[in-house]
């Protein structure tokens, strides 16, 4: 056998057969498979499969348990979506520094700034905590100079503008003459006398720097997209709100920086503040001379 | 193929005449009944038709459409005759010796016998009584032209086997018409 087939006796006598017998489908069979190669080639081909099954145009996916399934997908992913995104809001308005502010407000009188909540209770309250656990377990033993220089400005010293620290070194070191020293040394008096509440005094007086730098920084932060000279009024301003047990504020401890806070308001064209500071200064320091551009137009 | 499958219908009509008859003899022969032939060659096509879009030109196209062609004979076999579905599952569907000894005897027969219309219906015959395996693969082979290989592709049967199917066809038509040429 050859790959040949009309090599073959039985092949060319049944190709003789057909000839004569000529054998044809049917015209009927003819026409309708014809026919059906009309009407499903004539339509598109993703719709050429369904012409035979039960005259559904519907695609398939669009039909049956499938587009079930893709709806509750759907549906699924469209809620983790708007959870992400609640959540994410839920984020962002939460301040966790709020609680924390208005705490060491309630316990030690002092008033905070607008802008101390929006700092991380987190570092604060962890400072707080460890110079409440530090001084009650020294209880009454006097602390040093720099035991308290130590425990009243933590690790972020250096991060402080000068004139919102320069005030606490002040007090930490003892410089008496204002109002707002006196109260610091009285405080330090009534720790080392070994009172008991020694540790809360302690946490007080950190808790004041910690709010005046934190205070500062936020709002540097916030006004150094703005420019130079609202950024040092904004810090004045802050720093104004922080005041001492005795009720004067801070920077009124030292001459140097209440020259800087009235530069500050200079510089915010609060020349009204800036006049009833300096006047304040005058007959506070009267011997200390005032450069020229601070004294007003 | 391709060119239906994009929408150009004229193609198809084009191959439909190319292999209406030679399907229709096919099935013809197998099934013995025009009615049932027209009906199966409707099924075939049909089954070309709906798989237009997703055809894959990895063969011949009569090679896809003889397997296509065989497999609705094998469905009407399964539901209608099992000894036919039988007969093509055999190996060699015949008694060997026997063949052999057809095979001598009608090796110097004539090859060319002139057949008229009745030697022609008697031939036709003869090729439906033929066992179904060695019909289908005398059919394949002679009527559509497809190779050994081809054939064995259609059946899924091994060429060997195709082979010797094929000389037991022809050996018993050369037998018939061995008495043509003595009467």
């Amino acid at each position: 056998m050859t790959d040949d087939p009309s090599s073959e006796p039985a092949v060319r006598a049944l190709r003789q057969a057909h000839a004569l017998l000529n054998e044809l489908p049917s015209s009927g069979a003819r026409a309708r498979i014809l026919q059906a190669a009309a009407s499903v080639g004539s339509t598109p081909p993703r719709r050429a499969r369904f012409a035979f099954g039960g005259g559904s145009f519907l695609p398939r996916w669009f039909r049956g348990p499938s587009f079930a399934g893709a709806a509750a997908l759907g549906f699924v992913v469209v809620l983790a979506i708007s959870l992400a995104l609640y959540v994410d809001q839920s984020q962002k308005t939460y301040e966790p520094g709020a609680k924390g502010i208005e705490i060491a407000q309630n316990s030690s009188g002092i008033a905070a700034t607008p802008a101390a909540p929006q700092m991380p209770s987190r570092t604060m309250s962890s400072d707080r905590g460890n110079l409440v656990a530090e001084a009650g377990a020294r209880g009454a033993a006097a602390l040093s100079g720099s035991e308290k220089e130590r425990l009243a400005v933590p690790d972020h010293a250096s991060d402080l503008p000068s004139f919102a620290s320069k005030p606490r070194q002040d007090a930490a070191s003892g410089a008496a003459g204002s109002p707002a020293n006196r109260a610091l040394a009285l405080q330090e008096a009534q720790s080392a006398s070994g009172a008991v509440a020694a540790p809360a005094k302690e946490a007080r007086i950190a808790s004041v720097p910690d709010l005046s730098r934190n205070s500062v920084g936020l709002s540097t932060a916030r006004t150094c997209a703005q420019s130079a000279a609202p950024a040092v009024a904004t810090q004045g301003v802050a720093s104004e709100e922080l005041q001492t047990k005795a009720g004067s504020p801070v920077y009124r401890s030292s001459a140097k920086s209440w020259l800087e806070r009235i530069e500050a308001l200079r510089k915010a064209c609060r020349d009204d503040q800036a006049d009833a500071e300096l006047k304040l200064f005058h007959e506070t320091y009267p011997q200390v001379p005032v450069p020229e551009d601070l004294r007003g137009p | 193929m391709r060119a239906y499958a994009q929408g150009d219908v004229a193609s198809f009509e084009q191959l439909y005449v190319r292999h209406e008859r030679a399907v229709y003899r096919f099935l013809l022969r197998s099934l013995r009944t025009p009615s049932m032939a027209d009906e199966m060659l409707q099924d075939v096509f049909l089954s070309v038709i709906r798989s237009a879009t997703s055809y894959e030109p990895t063969a011949r196209f009569t090679t896809w459409l003889y397997r296509i062609a065989r497999n609705r004979l094998v469905d009407h076999w399964r539901s209608h005759d099992a000894v036919a579905l039988e007969s093509l599952d055999e190996v060699d569907g015949c008694d060997v010796p026997y063949v052999e000894s057809l095979v001598a005897a009608t090796s110097d027969q004539p090859e060319q016998i002139a057949l008229d219309r009745g030697r022609a219906r008697e031939f036709a015959l003869a090729v439906e009584d033929l066992p179904a395996a060695q019909r289908e693969t005398f059919l394949l082979h002679a009527e559509s032209g497809l190779t050994l290989d081809q054939i064995s592709a259609v059946t899924g049967c091994p060429r060997e086997s195709i082979k010797s199917r094929f000389r037991y066809a022809c050996a018993k038509l050369r037998a018939r018409m061995s008495h043509w040429s003595e009467s």
